[in-house]
């Protein structure tokens, strides 16, 4: 064993020891991301379920009823039957209800008579994307009524084109899946750099990093001990997390591991390289914490492509979105849990967060000799 | 006792401007995200690279292809000839969606036997795949129409008219600004706060006590500053929002400006109270984290609140940025009136008071 | 024998400013030296310079004949370093702390459990060897500290401020130690100070002041400096603030030490007459010049000036009817934990009345200092401060205190104009009266110039300003000083100890906490302090102040000095 091999055994068996005996230090790293990750899976969903809506019938006839009836059994929908116009459409108007089935005279009439009868339906329009949702399954759900009456033979037939949509990889459409990854991806990146962050702040405050440094140990070989010993910690966390997410929350696992190892461990020493910077330019804790959280995780929360999708996004953000690191391992997730390994996906993806890898553990290294003359 | 604390104040006020970075960390990086984010952030959609498989040879099939290739939504980038070349295409992402109008398209048009186009969507990215597929029913909706009204058949027994209130071009804007106000805010907000924790390390807290300042005259002084800051740029930021982003504010400033003040108070209070007992800026941080994300994930920005299970429904009711982000939404888009302010508002009122009182129980018994 | 230090034409700059000037010192080998310095004189920056922590920016310094910035690798393995504060790890245990250290330096100690023993032998560790560092008190923690630098047996020992904010015994006992070590195991060592008994007990002292060298010598050869420059005025307990306070202005006088029975005068040069009839031949022991008063003439010479004494005018405090006193606690009892810490105490101080509470770091004269502030509530007991009643009305007993905890800027991010607007917010004064008095107190302490400066960026004697004009603001009837001598230089601590003779003489009694048993000196009367509770004055304070008024002098030196001991072995024991 070479001095320096045996000087990086005792700095990473010091890292182990007091990690070991730190709760608070162990709870972050690898309790709160797993609470966080069921917590999170569980309780965040993109589906729009059980959105209240409110359907206004003027005068009621069987074919509302019969009509009526079908929304109140579509699993989105929280249906709820009102006949005073002026209260159906309040409701609307102060959000209570994300909907608003209107069935007036016309229908009646028209539905029985000549065909074609109208049914409004109002979204609110505060969220676009729910409202959106919410006016495509109100039209899905008439459709569907209609298509059951014309079976029935009720109603003549009609020509029209349908369509069988298909959603690959996510076939039964669970948000779930597509949001795991992301969930991950985000959790990592504020654990590990607050972690490391908060990790050197304090060797600095208690004098140790110095009475290191004075020692044969140099200052590259005290950081990089701290970076293998914290990667492997974040590995665990991230391994845990996996774990969690294929064998209780069930995303499905189409890949290999090789993919996700190498992605797993790059990003990892991204986001403690990323700490270690924090920690060793700025002055004081306040501003280690406050550049920790708004380097660490709104830019994964809006940039990494988990939320928003970045190809919608005007050219300047797209290359913003470059030097984060969550965006490459949000992809790479989702391509190994549900796509497979597909290279030509990965490829470019890991090589993007190496190239952030190395940079940063090199930013490291340069910060710290700059330090030091 | 007015010039005691407004003397505590200007304190407060000094010790925050004399550190250059600080202040400069206060004021830049949030507006500066507050850009970014509100560009990256979108739900619309346009130009979606799709792949179309056209295998009919009648007219229909290639009237459809054509109403996708006019739509802006669609961009049609790749032309397979077989099934199996879809595939790849989705799996490396080079395509969103594609489109499979199989060989009896338009003789079974004719013949009444209402045919159906195969859609198929990349489920990695679910959100737009979502949006996508809207925007197909859409399109084909518009062609069913247009081929019964050529051909002179009756139309469906019953027809559907969607109007989206409020928000009738449905920008994802709209929805996604106001809320980025309230996370930032609440991030300002809390690190503002981390101040009290800082002063405890000082050990300039006992010196305020032997001055002979009482609890409640330095929680208020260390209240003022987070507050003001967070209402200045939550202030600062809707005018941006309005002005630059073109979000409507249909309600008016007042209202708006009382929800921000709210909300900035019941946050304050969240953070004074996880820091003021803390050990160190250290432990007040991992408190104040462990805080933000739960808070900023239940808020229903990303999710509907209705969409959660319903423990986490009522874990919500905790969150003062549920109420904020419903409020400037409600204020913004819908113009609510203030009997809806109000429901939103006393929530907060009770956040404020609870966490204050305790921030003042907590500093009481540690003098 | 190669020197162990040379250090020649040293020059280190940060953000543009030199903190160390032109540095050139040879230190041979197997002695003990150490650098005294105000602070941000620069001790520091010199140490971690030696230590190739940082790089010079010109000159250069050779251990042992090997540059620390060309041969950096072979400098780090013959040198140990402790740096300021705790140095070691909380969390691990005493062994694996100094484990950690001997693996890094390659003497792991299953290689040489002989020097393992011996090591933790010499720094008296032995048996705590498997507690964790967290669990020690602070002067165990800096043999630890020392005992992970000493892992290799270094040729040459850099230690940092080692004794910081130890007990005066417990920092005689490291020095002891560190004799020992350069004696027995000819270990070359070089320390920083703040303290001038410790720099007298060194074989060579190098002195700076803003990263210049001042003097660099032998302590003796440094003291004979100041011989001839010595004069003594007898004075009685009376009148000796007065006196000191008028010979101050006085042409040819740099520097006026109070002590109980005469005044030290330091003059100009040697041949200067003090202008009063009443200069008198004490025993030797009294005027023989010690380390710290050679400082004083050659910073004088220097060029750097002592600032006037203050003339306090505006802070006269409303005298309390006649009689009354200041303070006065009678029956004070306290504890924490369920432990007793304060016991039957009783204290009084009359208006302009300095009294000591001499006595070592500890719970027990924490406790009774946070109980003078109002900070906790005694369990029995009266405190009454400015003849109102902290127990009944805390708000307005607490107007008349005013509390020094640091003789430093309370706010250094602040400038003076804006902390004392801020300490006199606290008090009851109408606005004009407020400023009219903040004005007239930055006149009397002479920081009319830098009010409006960043006060951290100020000397530490304008610190110690900024923190007494705060404190005086109020017009306090009582001022509580803690630890006035923890880390300021000699200059500085002379400062504080004619301004804390001048606020007395304007009529603020004033109650000085200190562990610093020289303190006592300047004191009218004393109370020692036990460990862990406060000895009330029926048994120790008697005592002390019997041994004070019997045998003046330096001699009350001594007898406070045994008193601790005593204390300490009584301790020890239980």
């Amino acid at each position: 064993m070479t001095p320096r091999q045996r000087r990086m055994i005792a700095l990473i068996a010091k890292e182990a020891r007091q990690t070991a005996r730190n709760r608070t230090a162990l709870g972050v790293a690898l309790a709160g991301p797993i609470v966080l990750l069921l917590l999170f899976a569980y309780g965040v969903s993109l589906e729009t379920e059980r959105v209240p809506l409110g359907i206004f019938v003027e005068h009621s006839t069987p074919d509302t009823r019969d009509l009526a009836g079908a929304f109140y059994n579509a699993h989105y929908f929280h249906a709820v039957i009102m006949d005073n116009r002026r209260v159906a459409l309040d409701k609307l108007a102060t959000g209570e209800v994300g909907g608003l089935i209107v069935l007036d005279e016309d229908f009646a009439r028209a539905a029985v008579a000549e065909g074609n009868a109208p049914v409004q339906v109002l979204v609110d329009g505060t969220d676009a994307r729910i409202a959106r949702q919410v006016s495509n399954y109100a039209e899905g759900a008439v459709a569907t009524w209609l298509a059951q009456r014309t079976l029935a033979g009720r109603i003549g037939s009609a020509n029209s084109v349908g369509s069988a949509p298909r959603v690959w990889f996510n076939s039964e459409i669970k948000s779930r899946y597509f949001l795991v990854p992301g969930i991950i991806g985000l959790l990592m990146a504020v654990i590990g750099p607050l972690l490391s962050a908060l990790m050197v702040a304090r060797e600095r405050e208690q004098g140790t990093m110095d009475s290191i440094l004075a020692t044969p140990a140099s200052p590259r070989e005290f950081m990089y001990a701290k970076l293998i010993f914290y990667m492997s910690l974040g590995v665990a966390a991230m391994t845990l997390m996996l774990l969690v997410s294929v064998y209780v929350i069930g995303v499905p696992f189409r890949g290999t591991l090789r993919p996700l190892v190498m992605a797993t461990m790059l990003f990892v020493a991204c986001n403690l390289a990323l700490g270690l910077l924090i920690s060793i330019t700025s002055r004081n804790q306040l501003a280690a914490v406050q550049l920790t959280l708004t380097t660490g995780f709104l830019p994964a929360y809006m940039l990494s492509g988990f939320l928003f999708d970045l190809r919608n996004a005007p050219a300047p953000i797209q290359w913003l979105s470059l030097i984060v690191p969550s965006r490459y391992v949000v992809s790479i997730l989702q391509t190994t849990l549900l796509v497979g390994d597909e290279w030509r996906i990965l490829l470019p993806d890991l090589g993007g967060l190496a190239l952030l890898a190395i940079a940063l553990v090199a930013g490291v290294g340069l910060l710290l000799r700059r330090r030091m003359s | 006792m007015v010039a005691q604390l407004i003397g505590l104040i200007l304190k407060e006020l000094h010790l925050l401007w004399s550190d250059s970075r600080s202040r400069i960390t206060l004021v830049v990086p949030p507006l500066l995200q507050l850009f970014i984010f509100s560009y990256a952030a979108t739900y619309d959609v346009d130009h979606v690279p799709i792949a179309v498989l056209n295998e009919d040879a009648g007219p229909y099939g290639r009237e459809l292809v054509a109403r996708f290739n006019g739509s802006p939504t669609f961009e049609i980038t790749a032309l397979p000839t077989s099934e199996r070349e879809i595939k790849p295409l989705i799996d490396e992402a080079g395509v969103m969606m594609a489109l499979h109008i199989g060989p009896r398209f338009s003789a079974d048009l004719r013949g009444g036997r209402a045919p159906s186009v195969q859609v198929i969507l990349d489920g990695r990215r679910l959100p737009t795949a979502l949006t996508v597929q809207s925007y197909v029913t859409l399109i084909l909706a518009g062609f069913n129409a247009d081929y019964g009204a050529a051909n002179g058949l009756p139309g469906p027994a019953a027809s559907t008219v969607s109007r989206a209130w409020f928000n009738p071009i449905l920008s994802s804007h709209w929805f996604i600004i106001p809320g980025l106000i309230g996370k930032l805010v609440l991030i300002i907000t809390l690190t503002a706060t981390i101040s009290i924790a800082r002063e405890r390390e000082l050990a300039s807290f006992d010196r305020m006590f032997v001055l002979g300042f009482t609890p409640l005259q330095i929680l208020t002084a260390k209240s003022v500053l987070p507050v003001s800051i967070g209402f200045l740029h939550g202030a600062t930021m809707s005018l941006i929002a309005a002005f630059w982003f073109g979000v409507p504010f249909r309600s008016g400033l007042t209202a708006l400006f009382l929800s921000l003040l709210m909300f900035t108070i019941a946050t304050t209070g969240i953070g004074l109270m996880l820091s003021c007992r803390a050990q160190s800026q250290r432990q007040a941080t991992l408190r104040i984290f462990m805080f933000f994300v739960p808070a900023v994930m239940l808020s229903g920005f990303a999710t509907p609140i209705t969409a959660m299970p319903v423990v986490l429904q009522f874990v919500s009711l905790l969150d003062p940025l549920r109420y904020f982000d419903t409020v400037i939404r409600a204020l913004c888009i819908r113009g609510a009136g203030w009997p809806f302010v109000g429901t939103q508002l006393w929530p907060l009122g009770v956040i404020a008071l609870t966490t204050m009182t305790a921030a003042w129980l907590l500093v009481r018994t540690r003098r | 024998m190669t020197d162990a230090i040379i250090s020649t034409g040293l020059v280190k700059r940060v953000g543009g400013a030199a903190v160390i000037d032109q540095v050139d010192f040879t230190m041979p080998s197997g002695e003990l030296w150490s650098v005294i310095a105000p602070r941000g004189g620069g001790r520091t920056t010199l140490i971690r310079l030696i230590a190739g922590l940082t790089r010079p920016d010109a000159g250069a310094i050779r251990i042992f004949g090997r540059d620390t910035v060309r041969e950096a690798t072979a400098v780090q393995d013959i040198i140990g370093y402790v740096p300021q504060g705790v140095g070691s790890y909380d969390t691990l245990t005493v062994g694996e702390n100094f484990k950690l250290h001997a693996d890094l330096r390659g003497v792991t100690p299953d290689i040489c459990p002989a020097r393992w023993r011996h090591v933790l032998g010499l720094s008296g560790l032995t048996h705590l060897t498997d507690h964790r560092a967290a669990d020690l008190s602070l002067f165990a923690r800096r043999r630890l500290a020392l005992a992970c630098a000493l892992a290799a047996m270094p040729r040459l020992l850099l230690l940092d401020e080692l004794t910081a904010g130890l007990d005066p015994a417990s920092r005689m006992e490291m020095l002891d130690v560190l004799r020992r070590l350069a004696g027995d195991e000819k270990i070359s060592i070089f320390m920083s100070t703040t303290y001038t008994d410790e720099a007298e007990r060194c074989d060579g002292v190098v002195f700076l002041t803003d990263g210049r060298r001042v003097a660099c010598g032998a302590p003796r050869e440094l003291t004979a400096l100041a011989a001839r420059r010595m004069r003594a005025v007898a004075v009685t307990a009376a009148d000796r603030h007065a006196t000191a306070a008028w010979l101050r202005g006085q042409d040819g006088v740099i520097d006026v030490e109070v002590q109980r029975t005469c005044l030290k005068v330091i003059t100009d040069h040697p041949d200067r007459e003090v202008p009063s009839q009443l200069t008198v031949a004490l025993p030797s022991a009294t005027t023989a010049p010690r380390l710290d008063d050679a400082f004083v003439c050659l910073l004088h010479d220097r060029g750097v000036a002592m600032l006037a004494a203050p003339v306090l005018h505006a802070t006269a405090p409303p005298r309390p009817p006649s009689g009354a006193s200041v303070l006065e606690v009678r029956g004070l009892a306290a504890r924490r934990h369920r432990r007793v810490l304060v016991h039957g105490i009783g204290l009084t101080i009359a208006p302009g009345e300095i009294v000591g509470l001499i006595g070592p770091d500890g719970p027990g004269r924490d406790l009774l200092i946070r109980l003078l502030c109002g900070l906790e509530r005694p369990s029995a007991g009266v405190i009454t401060i400015g003849g109102i009643d902290l127990g009944n009305d805390r708000r307005r007993a607490l107007a008349r205190l005013a509390h020094i905890d640091s003789a430093a800027s309370p706010y250094p991010d602040l400038a003076p104009v804006q902390i004392l607007q801020f300490f006199a917010s606290a008090g009851s004064l109408r606005r004009a009266e407020r400023e009219s008095r903040i004005g007239s107190l930055l006149t009397e302490l002479g920081l009319k110039d830098v009010a409006a400066v960043p006060s951290g960026s100020l000397s530490t004697a304008l610190q110690w300003r900024v923190a007494l004009a705060a404190a005086l603001v109020n017009a306090p009837a009582l001022m509580l000083l803690a630890a006035p001598r923890a880390h300021l230089d000699p200059l500085t601590r002379r400062l504080v100890w004619s301004d804390v003779g001048a606020v007395a003489a304007a009529g603020t009694g004033v109650l000085i906490a200190s562990q610093a048993t020289e303190d006592a000196e300047l004191c009218d009367r004393v109370l020692l302090l036990d460990f862990d509770r406060i000895a009330g004055p029926a048994l120790p304070a008697k005592v002390a102040e019997t041994a004070v008024q019997k045998r003046p002098g330096s001699a009350t030196l001594a007898a406070l000095s045994a008193l601790f001991a005593r204390l300490r072995q009584g301790r020890s024991a239980g």
